[in-house]
C-alpha cells in the first residue's frame, strides 16, 4: 500500500519534471520543481481519464504504461544532457519562512483532521466523483449520471481523476492520498509565489507577502477542503509566472508552458475555461499587434490539442452547465438591469474581504514607498493585468447572470473565487513595489 | 506614486508586519502539541460523522450479491420527497448514501429494488409500504428491499 502510493507519487512528479525540463532545458531548478507539480499531476490525470475512457480495466498495465512514459521522457531529456547534480544547488530560504511554513502545515492539518473526507463541497462534488473514477469497470461512467444540480456533472475532472488514480496505486480509498494531494497543491502554490517574487523582486518582499498569504486561515481551510480552487489558483499563477519569465528570458518555450498551464486550468474547473479563453485572446491579440505571426501560430497550435480535448470532454458529459442553461433558457440576461444583484455582489465581496481576508491589509504597509514598474516587467505586467481584470469581469458576470439565489450563491462561493485569483493578485501587486532591496538581476 | 511616509526604514515596516503576523496567530500556538498527538494517537477518521455513516452503509450492503444489479438505489426519509433537496440535513443524507453505494446511482424515490431510508422514529421506518426492512443499518438508517421482488 505505502509502496504503491510512493510509486504513484514519484511517477507523477518525475513525469512533470522531465516534461518541464524537455520543454525548457535551461530553466532554473526551483521553477522546474514547482512547475513539475501541476504539470505532472495534470498529465497523470489526463492519462488516467483516457485509460478509463478506453475501458482498459487493467490497472497493472496502466501502471507499467505510466512508468514507460516517465522513462521515455527521462531518456529524451538526458539524451542531450548528462545528469550533473553539481548544477542543482538549492538556495537556502529565510529561517523565518521555514518556521512560518511549519506553522501553516500544522493549521492545514488541523482543518484536514476536522474533515478528512473533505469539506462539504470537497466531499459532495470532488470525492464522490473520485469514488466513481476509481472503479476499474465501465460503471465509472455513472459519474456523469449523478442526480441533482449540486453534483455539477459538467465539471472537469483533474482533481477526482488524480485522486482516483492514486487510490488505485494504494489499493483502495485512502485519505493519505487526499491529504498529500492537498499538501502538494497548497504549499506548492505558496513556494511558487515565494520563488517568483524572490526572482522578480527581492527575497524580503517574497518572505513578507508569502508569509501573510500562507498563514491566512481561509487559504489553509480551502487547501485542506479537497476542492479544486487551490489547484486552479496554482495553474493560474504558473501561467502568469511563465509569461513573466518569457519576457525576462526571451525563450518561446515559456509561452508554450504558460499555454499548457492555462489549458490545465480549464481541465481543473469551469472557471479555468474562462481563464484559458481570456489568456489566449489577450496573448494572441498582443502577438498580432506586435506582428509576431509565427509565434501566434505556434501558440495557437499548442492550444489546439487541449481545446479539442476539453470540447470532447464536454460532449462526453452531455450535461448542461447550470449558468449557461439559465442564461438562454431562463433568460437571466435580464439580470443585467437588476441593480439589487450588483449591490448584493459588491456588499458580500466587501464583507468577505474585510472579515476573512483582513490579514492581507497588513501588506498596505508595503505601499509606503510606492510602486515602480520596471521596463523589463512592463509588457508582462500589462498583459497579466488585462487577463486578471477580464477574469474578474467574467466572475462578476457569472454571479450576475446565475439562475440561482444570488445571496446564497455569493455567500457560499465568493471566498473560494477570491482564493483562486489571490496569488496572481499578490504577485502583480508585489512585483512593482519600491520597498525592499533592488531587484536581483538574474 | 510616492507617499509622504516613504522615509520610514524598510526594516521597521517588515518587522511591523511580522509582529502583526505573530500576534494574529498566537491562538494557534497550542497546535504544535495538539496536531502530532492527534495524528499519532487519535483515530480521527473513524470519529468523523461522514466516515462512520458511509462505513455503516457499505458494511450493510457488501454481502448483498444482487445489490448493484439494477444500478440504482432508492432514497426515502422523514422529509417529503419534494423537499429532500430543500433541507440541509436531507441533502447531506442523500449525498452520504450516494457516496456509500457507488457505482449505483441514488434516486429520490422508492421505485428501485433496494432503498436506503432515514427515519428518526422506528414507527415511521416501517411505513414504507412497497418495501420491507431488510437491515437496520444504525439508529436512523435502514436498508429496504422491494416486497414484490422477493416473490
Amino acid at each position: 500500500m505505502i509502496f504503491g502510493f510512493i510509486l504513484g507519487l514519484v511517477i507523477t512528479i518525475l513525469t512533470g519534471y522531465f516534461a518541464v525540463s524537455i520543454i525548457n532545458r535551461e530553466m532554473e531548478l526551483r521553477f522546474r520543481i514547482l512547475f513539475s507539480i501541476p504539470l505532472g499531476f495534470g498529465i497523470s490525470s489526463v492519462l488516467y481519464f483516457l485509460y478509463l475512457y478506453f475501458n482498459f480495466n487493467n490497472f497493472k498495465s496502466f501502471r507499467i504504461f505510466e512508468i514507460i512514459v516517465t522513462v521515455i521522457l527521462a531518456i529524451i531529456y538526458y539524451n542531450d544532457e548528462k545528469p550533473d547534480f553539481s548544477k542543482h544547488k538549492f538556495k537556502k530560504l529565510s529561517n523565518w519562512f521555514y518556521l512560518l511554513n511549519i506553522y501553516a502545515v500544522l493549521i492545514y492539518l488541523k482543518y484536514f483532521i476536522n474533515n478528512p473526507m473533505g469539506s462539504w463541497d470537497g466531499f459532495r462534488i470532488w470525492n464522490i466523483k473520485a469514488e466513481f473514477l476509481a472503479l476499474n469497470t465501465p460503471l465509472w461512467q455513472n459519474v456523469f449520471s449523478l442526480p441533482h444540480f449540486m453534483s455539477h456533472n459538467d465539471y472537469p475532472l483533474l482533481l477526482p481523476s488524480l485522486t482516483a488514480r492514486l487510490w488505485n496505486y494504494t489499493g483502495g480509498e485512502n485519505f493519505a492520498v487526499n491529504i498529500t494531494i492537498g499538501l502538494f497543491f497548497t504549499f506548492g502554490l505558496v513556494y511558487l509565489l515565494f520563488q517568483a517574487l524572490e526572482y522578480f523582486k527581492s527575497e524580503k518582499i517574497a518572505v513578507v507577502v508569502t508569509s501573510v498569504f500562507m498563514i491566512l486561515d481561509i487559504f489553509l481551510v480551502n487547501g485542506a477542503a479537497q476542492c479544486a480552487d487551490v489547484p486552479l489558483a496554482y495553474m493560474y499563477l504558473c501561467a502568469i509566472v511563465c509569461l513573466f519569465l518569457y519576457f525576462r528570458k526571451e525563450k518561446f518555450s515559456y509561452i508554450i508552458l504558460a499555454t499548457i498551464f492555462a489549458a490545465f486550468s480549464a481541465w481543473t474547473k469551469n472557471e479555468g475555461m474562462m481563464f484559458f479563453l481570456i489568456y489566449l485572446i489577450v496573448l494572441l491579440l498582443w502577438m498580432f499587434y506586435k506582428k509576431m505571426y509565427k509565434k501566434a501560430g505556434l501558440t495557437l497550435l499548442t492550444a489546439i490539442v487541449p481545446i479539442c480535448f476539453i470540447a470532447w470532454f464536454k460532449y462526453l458529459v452531455h450535461s448542461p452547465n447550470d449558468l449557461i442553461a439559465g442564461f438562454f433558457i431562463l433568460k437571466t440576461y435580464h439580470f443585467a438591469f437588476d441593480w439589487s444583484r450588483y449591490a448584493v455582489i459588491l456588499k458580500t465581496f466587501a464583507n468577505i474581504v474585510f472579515s476573512r481576508f483582513l490579514l492581507l491589509f497588513v501588506l498596505l504597509f508595503l505601499c509606503t514607498k510606492g510602486f515602480r514598474i520596471k521596463e523589463i516587467n512592463r509588457t508582462p505586467f500589462v498583459l497579466s493585468c488585462a487577463i486578471f481584470v477580464l477574469c474578474l469581469t467574467g466572475y462578476f458576470a457569472v454571479y450576475l447572470f446565475s439562475p440561482h439565489d444570488i445571496t446564497w450563491l455569493v455567500e457560499n462561493s465568493m471566498d473560494r473565487i477570491i482564493i483562486q485569483i489571490l496569488p496572481v493578485f499578490l504577485f502583480l501587486f508585489a512585483v512593482n513595489l519600491r520597498i525592499g532591496k533592488p531587484d536581483s538581476n538574474k | 506614486m510616492i507617499l509622504k511616509i516613504h522615509k520610514i526604514p524598510d526594516k521597521i515596516i517588515f518587522r511591523t508586519i511580522f509582529a502583526l503576523l505573530i500576534l494574529w496567530n498566537l491562538k494557534y500556538f497550542f497546535l504544535i502539541f495538539q496536531i502530532p498527538f492527534t495524528l499519532m494517537f487519535v483515530d480521527y477518521i473513524k470519529n468523523n460523522a461522514f466516515y462512520s455513516q458511509i462505513s455503516d452503509i457499505k458494511n450493510s450492503i457488501k454481502d448483498i450479491k444482487d445489490f448493484y444489479d439494477e444500478g440504482k438505489t432508492g432514497f426515502v426519509s422523514d422529509i417529503p420527497q419534494a423537499s429532500v433537496f430543500d433541507i440541509e440535513d436531507s441533502i447531506r443524507d442523500f449525498y452520504l448514501t450516494q457516496y456509500a453505494v457507488v457505482p449505483a446511482i441514488v434516486k429520490n424515490d422508492t421505485d428501485e429494488v433496494y432503498v436506503v431510508g432515514y427515519f428518526t422514529n422506528e414507527k415511521d421506518a416501517n411505513s414504507v409500504k412497497s418495501h420491507k426492512v431488510l437491515k437496520k443499518i444504525n439508529n436512523r438508517t435502514y436498508l429496504y428491499k422491494k416486497i414484490k421482488a422477493e416473490k
